[in-house]
C-alpha cells in the first residue's frame, strides 16, 4: 500500500483513534497486532520472516548471550539470508515472484542485527519479549524506516502519555511530509522539472545530463524525507518520538556533514556496526570509511553500480579528511564575508559532488552511468 | 515558524497565520495529489 493513497490515510486515522480509546496497557499490543495484520495483508511472507527473526534473535540472546560463537553464527546466518534475498531481487523480473518481495525487510533486518549486537554488549535496559515485539512490529516505521534504536524506543514506551503538543507536532510533520512528496517531488520535480528537461534541445547534452542528476537527487530526497516525516509524524500521533532521518543534507559544507544529514538512521547504523569495529581493528579510518560506504551501497542493491557508488562516496570522504590536514591556513581562519564565501563554495562543491553520484544510481548499469559522466565532463559520445 | 511569528506578531495573530498556512498546504496537497500520483509513474527508482 502506498503512502500516496487515501486508503492509507483512512487506516492511519482509524489506528490513532482506536489507539487513544484503548487503556494504555493495551495500546502497543493493538499497534503490534495491526502491524502484523498489515504485513499479512500486503506481504504475508514478510510477516512470517519478521516473526521468525524476532523469535530467533530474542531467544538466542536470552539463552546464549555470552556465547560468542552462537551469536556470530546467528548474525552471520541472518546476514547471508539477507544477501541471498538481495541477490534474488536482482534476477530478471519474471523470475521474482511478487509473494517473495519482503515488505520492509531492508529495515527490520538491520533492527534485528542492532538488537543482537547491543544485547551481546549488554547495553540494553532490562526488557521483555513483549517490549521487543512492540519494537519490531511498530507500524509507522515498518515500511520505509527510520531504523530506530531499541533502547530509545524502550524509553519512549515507558514514558508514553497523552501529550497535546507532541500530537500537534505529529500532525504538522505529516502535513510537511505530504507537501514534500506531493508538491515538491510529485509536482515540481517530476512534472515541471521533468517536462523542462524533456523539452531541451538534442544539442543541450550537458544541461540535460546535469539536470537529470538534479531531478533524480531532488526527487529521491523529497520523497524519502517526506515519507520519513510521515513516519515520524505518525509515531508522534501514537505518543512515540523517533529520531530524525534527514537534516538539510544538500546545504552541508562537506561530504562528511552530508552523510550526517542523509538517511541518518542508516548512516549511523553503518558508523556504529561497520566503521567503528573495522577502523578499530585495522587502526586505519580509511579502511573503515570505504567498508562502511560499500556496505551502505550493497544494502541498497547487490550490484556493480552500487559498489561503484559506495566507493565513490567512500573516496570522497577520505579525500575530504585528507584535505582537512593540508588545507591552507587562509581557509581555516576565514571569517566574516570571506568565511561565508568559503562556506558557500564548499556547499556548492559538496552539492555537485553528491548530485554527480546520482548519475550512477539513476542509470540502469555502469555503462549507462559512464555515458552520463562523459556528457557531464564534456567528453562527448555519451548519447 | 510559530516561534518566529510570535516574535513579530501578537500570539493570536501568529496562530491565525499558522492556521492559514496549514490550510493552504492541505489544499495544495489535495489539488496536486492526482498529478503527483501520475507523475511517479515516470520513475523507476
Amino acid at each position: 500500500m502506498s503512502f500516496l493513497s487515501t486508503d492509507f490515510l483512512h487506516w492511519m486515522i482509524g489506528i490513532v483513534v482506536i489507539y487513544w480509546l484503548l487503556p494504555q496497557r493495551l495500546q502497543m499490543h493493538f499497534v503490534a497486532l495491526f502491524t502484523l495484520f498489515f504485513l499479512l495483508l500486503f506481504s504475508p511472507v514478510s510477516a512470517l520472516v519478521l516473526l521468525g527473526l524476532l523469535v530467533v534473535s530474542y531467544f538466542t540472546m536470552q539463552r546464549w548471550r555470552n556465547s560468542v560463537s552462537v551469536v556470530l553464527l546467528v548474525g552471520l546466518i541472518i546476514t547471508l539470508l539477507f544477501l541471498a534475498y538481495k541477490y534474488h531481487l536482482q534476477q530478471p523480473p519474471d523470475m521474482v515472484v511478487d509473494v517473495t518481495l519482503l515488505l520492509g525487510a531492508s529495515f527490520y533486518v538491520l533492527r534485528v542485527i542492532h538488537y543482537i549486537i547491543e544485547s551481546y554488549k549488554g547495553s540494553l535496559a532490562r526488557h521483555s519479549f513483549t517490549d521487543y515485539l512492540h519494537y519490531m512490529l511498530f507500524l509507522p516505521v515498518i515500511v520505509v524506516g527510520p531504523i530506530n534504536r531499541f533502547d530509545e524506543f524502550l524509553r519512549e514506551l515507558r514514558r508514553r502519555r497523552r501529550d497535546g503538543a507532541l500530537f500537534a507536532s505529529g500532525l504538522e510533520r505529516i502535513v510537511y511530509g505530504y507537501v514534500k512528496v506531493v508538491l515538491l517531488a510529485g509536482y515540481l520535480v517530476n512534472q515541471e522539472l521533468h517536462g523542462y528537461i524533456n523539452a531541451l534541445g538534442a544539442d543541450e547534452v550537458w544541461l540535460r545530463s546535469y539536470l537529470q542528476c538534479i531531478e533524480y537527487g531532488l526527487n529521491l530526497y523529497f520523497m524519502f524525507s517526506g515519507y520519513s516525516d510521515i513516519a515520524i509524524g505518525f509515531a508522534r500521533l501514537l505518543g512515540i518520538r523517533i529520531g530524525e532521518n534527514f537534516h538539510y543534507p544538500f546545504i552541508q559544507p562537506n561530504i562528511s556533514q552530508f552523510w550526517k544529514g542523509w538517511h541518518i538512521s542508516l548512516s549511523s547504523w553503518c558508523r556504529d556496526y561497520v566503521y567503528m569495529p573495522i577502523a578499530a581493528h585495522y587502526r586505519r579510518p580509511f579502511v573503515g570509511i570505504v567498508a562502511s560506504m560499500l556496505i551502505l551501497g550493497l544494502w541498497h542493491e547487490l550490484s556493480a553500480r552500487y559498489v561503484a557508488w559506495g566507493i565513490y562516496h567512500g573516496l570522497g570522504i577520505v579525500a575530504w579528511q585528507y584535505f582537512q590536514g593540508i588545507k591552507p591556513r587562509c581557509l581555516v581562519s576565514a571569517s566574516g564575508l570571506k568565511g561565508h564565501a568559503v562556506t558557500a563554495a564548499a556547499t556548492f562543491i559538496t552539492f555537485n559532488f553528491v548530485m554527480f553520484s546520482f548519475a550512477i544510481t539513476m542509470s540502469e548499469n555502469l555503462g549507462a552511468a559512464m555515458a552520463v559522466y562523459r556528457n557531464l565532463l564534456l567528453l562527448g559520445g555519451g548519447g | 515558524m510559530y516561534r518566529l511569528l510570535c516574535r513579530l506578531l501578537p500570539e493570536s495573530l501568529a496562530g491565525l497565520v499558522m492556521a492559514c498556512w496549514y490550510t493552504l498546504l492541505l489544499i495544495l496537497t489535495w489539488l496536486y495529489w492526482d498529478i503527483a500520483s501520475g507523475a511517479f509513474r515516470y520513475l523507476s527508482l
